[in-house]
């Protein structure tokens, strides 16, 4: 086997496999972060990239090799469907074994820059699963198309065609689960759900050795019971795993605050995961800045926990939620947006009738309360509505603005504000 | 893997073919240790014997005996082969392996026990001298190079039984007596070996067969087939006597 995989094409492949994978799961990191479930969104995000690759690689070897292979299986005293299954072995290790090193990597990348977190095992063994069966699809679609010319890019046209019309025709999230593309979002707030996962897992591993044992079996002339039997065992183990997807309809996360934070400031108290702590200061001073503008308000609370999606989530009390999203400048500012809409005028604004007026005097003053002008009054026309509103909120010196949001706390948390009210 | 003791390949009743058309049609004979050439013209059923013979779970009819104990399905199917040379008309090579790869993935799928798979693909390779060559990339080698790896690959398990078809086909002068020279050292097991060419026969074979449409014309030694020479006094005694035997209507079953 050795041999083979020696010569086989999708050594070079199995490496650019490995590569792109590295590449993509740093490019998913967020400005500011280093998180293990980013580099797990990255690799998961290029399994369509990879399993396409795989796809059109496998049909690429299955030919090339098809000939003399089949030649010599028609003389060998072991038994073809051991034959066939260690062929496509051989094509299809390199692919997994490129990704696997590509995972290892990655380890030792986010070692050496002080990664926060550790990858879920059930997942990384999901994705290599995920590229095995690439590989058979694209092994099985050489032997179906006759191992023709055209067979290596129709195996992978099929694959990636096959994954966007799924996308396209809305299945059941059960039934895209089954297809061996994973582009989940990890994230520090989930709980994973393994039994999704080891569900890939079996379905995936009985489709790469039920395809070339099939192929073994269809060639043979005389069919002995022992070939029925295990197609049959192969089937039933795509069966089970597809069965074990269906039982959580083909989720993969569920929303989950492990509650384990650091905390800094004082009014409010900052709290994050760790794996955010190093936007701690930067967010403090953000809230700080909020805080002093919206003195004497109930806006700020006194204590801010990091959640899933900062709305819809249960903080403990007296605690309130925030969402970060990245750590830049902008995305900074961002969580102080989210953070005012979710608790300042916002929800008054979308949870009752107001006037077109109304809701843009509350949008410029969450723009001036978080720093994070949206929807660019700042750079609009004078002319345009709210625009010079914006520009002479904040144009107010410190003592100014927070004496007259004082003034107008109440109008703008219940979204009565108007345009004729702002400085 | 030590050679066998001399055995006896039969074939019995057997009818094989392609899909629609049966060449042979309740065909028996005996092989014995010792080198056979199978003559015929184009289409005369020489590969199709010989695939027979190779393919035993393949005849549409019949039966293929070692020792007059049939080859049935199963384990005696993958003995047979494991004991068993095979050398196809259109030999397809695995081009980025090298001769000695080539001929240790044949030995692997003949069971040659993994400790002995190098061991034995050097020998072969050595017995049909392309041991220098062993780790060049077999599309560096020349066609006779080649064939003669294909060779090699037929010998690795040291069989009992080597069946080649139109192995010198293509060689030039050179290749296809060092090629015979191979060739000629496998005396001691059962060799059918098809063959257009007369000079084969002359400098390998210790019996003939002649066969046409499915039938056997000629089964006997090269001398008695020359001796079917109408004109004595040509040179080219044995071709005249081929001639003289596929022209004739009277055949041997």
């Amino acid at each position: 086997m050795m041999t083979w995989v020696r010569h086989s094409t999708t050594g070079a492949i199995g490496a650019a496999i490995g590569i792109a994978g590295v590449l993509l799961a740093l490019h998913a990191r967020r400005e500011g972060l280093n998180l293990w479930t980013d580099y797990i969104t990255g690799l998961s995000q290029a399994s369509i990239y990879t399993g396409t690759l795989a796809a059109g690689v496998s049909a690429w070897e299955a030919r090339r090799t098809h000939k003399p292979l089949v030649a010599r299986l028609l003389v060998s005293s072991r038994p073809v469907v051991a034959v066939r299954v260690a062929h496509f072995a051989s094509v299809a290790a390199p692919l997994a074994l490129g990704f696997v090193i590509g995972v290892a990597l990655l380890w030792a990348i986010g070692l050496a820059t002080g990664v926060y977190g550790s990858p879920f095992i059930p997942w990384i063994g999901a994705l290599v699963g995920a590229i095995l069966a690439a590989s058979a699809f694209g092994y099985g679609v050489s032997a179906v198309s006759r191992n023709q010319w055209y067979s290596p890019p129709l195996a992978a046209i099929l694959f990636f065609a096959s994954y966007v019309i799924l996308q396209l025709l809305h299945a059941p999230n059960w039934s895209r689960a089954l297809f061996p593309v994973i582009m989940n979002v990890d994230s520090e707030f989930v709980a994973h759900v393994s039994t999704t996962m080891f569900g890939q897992i079996v379905a995936y591993l009985s489709f790469v050795i039920l395809v070339p044992v099939l192929i073994a079996v269809a060639a043979k002339r005389r069919r002995g019971p022992s070939g029925f039997i295990l197609v049959a065992t192969l089937i039933a183990g795509v069966g089970l795993g597809a069965s074990l997807i269906g039982l959580r309809n083909g989720q993969y996360v569920t929303g989950q605050n492990p509650g384990d934070f650091v905390c800094e400031g004082a009014r409010p108290q900052v709290c994050v995961n760790p794996g955010y702590r190093a936007g701690l200061a930067k967010l403090v001073t953000a809230f700080a800045e909020l805080s002093q503008k919206s003195s004497d308000s109930d806006l700020i609370a006194s204590r801010l926990e990091q959640q899933v999606e900062g709305i819809g989530d249960s903080p403990t009390r007296p605690a309130r939620s925030l969402y970060i999203e990245d750590l830049s400048e902008s995305g900074i500012a961002f969580s102080v947006a989210r953070y005012v809409d979710r608790y300042g005028g916002g929800i008054a604004c979308r949870t009752s009738e107001h006037t077109y007026d109304q809701h843009l005097a509350n949008a410029v003053v969450q723009a001036w309360l978080s720093n994070f002008d949206e929807l660019g009054f700042g750079g609009a026309s004078p002319m345009e509505p709210g625009a010079a509103e914006f520009r002479r909120l904040t144009a107010l010196g410190p003592v100014a603005a927070r004496s007259w949001f004082g003034n107008h706390v109440r109008q703008y948390m219940s979204c009565g504000l108007t345009l004729a009210d702002l400085p | 893997m030590a050679v066998h003791e001399p055995l006896t390949l039969s074939i019995k009743e057997a009818t094989t073919g392609y899909r629609q058309r049966q060449i042979f049609q309740g065909l028996s004979l005996t092989l014995r240790s010792g080198i056979t050439a199978l003559l015929g013209p184009n289409g005369a059923g020489k590969s199709t014997l010989i695939e027979a013979l190779a393919t035993p779970d393949r005849l549409s009819a019949g039966s293929v005996l070692v020792n007059g104990k049939r080859v049935e399905s199963g384990q005696s199917t993958q003995s047979y082969l494991a004991n068993m040379g095979y050398l196809p008309q259109r030999w397809e090579a695995f081009d980025r392996f090298t001769p000695q790869e080539c001929v240790e993935y044949v030995a692997w799928l003949k069971r040659v026990p993994k400790v002995a798979i190098r061991a034995a693909a050097s020998a072969a390779l050595q017995s049909v001298g392309l041991i220098d060559v062993k780790d060049d990339p077999l599309r560096r080698l020349s066609g006779g190079m080649r064939q003669r790896v294909a060779l090699a690959e037929s010998l690795v398990n040291n069989p009992t039984v080597l069946l080649l078809d139109e192995p010198t086909v293509g060689l030039d002068p050179e290749q296809r007596s060092l090629f015979r020279g191979s060739l000629a050292a496998q005396g001691n097991r059962i060799v059918l070996m098809s063959t257009h060419l007369t000079d084969d026969v002359q400098e390998l074979a210790q019996r003939v067969l002649v066969v046409q449409e499915g039938r056997v014309l000629f089964d006997g030694p090269p001398d008695e087939l020359a001796k079917r020479a109408p004109n004595t006094a040509t040179s080219l005694r044995l071709e005249a006597g081929y001639m003289a035997v596929i022209h004739s209507t009277a055949g041997v079953r």
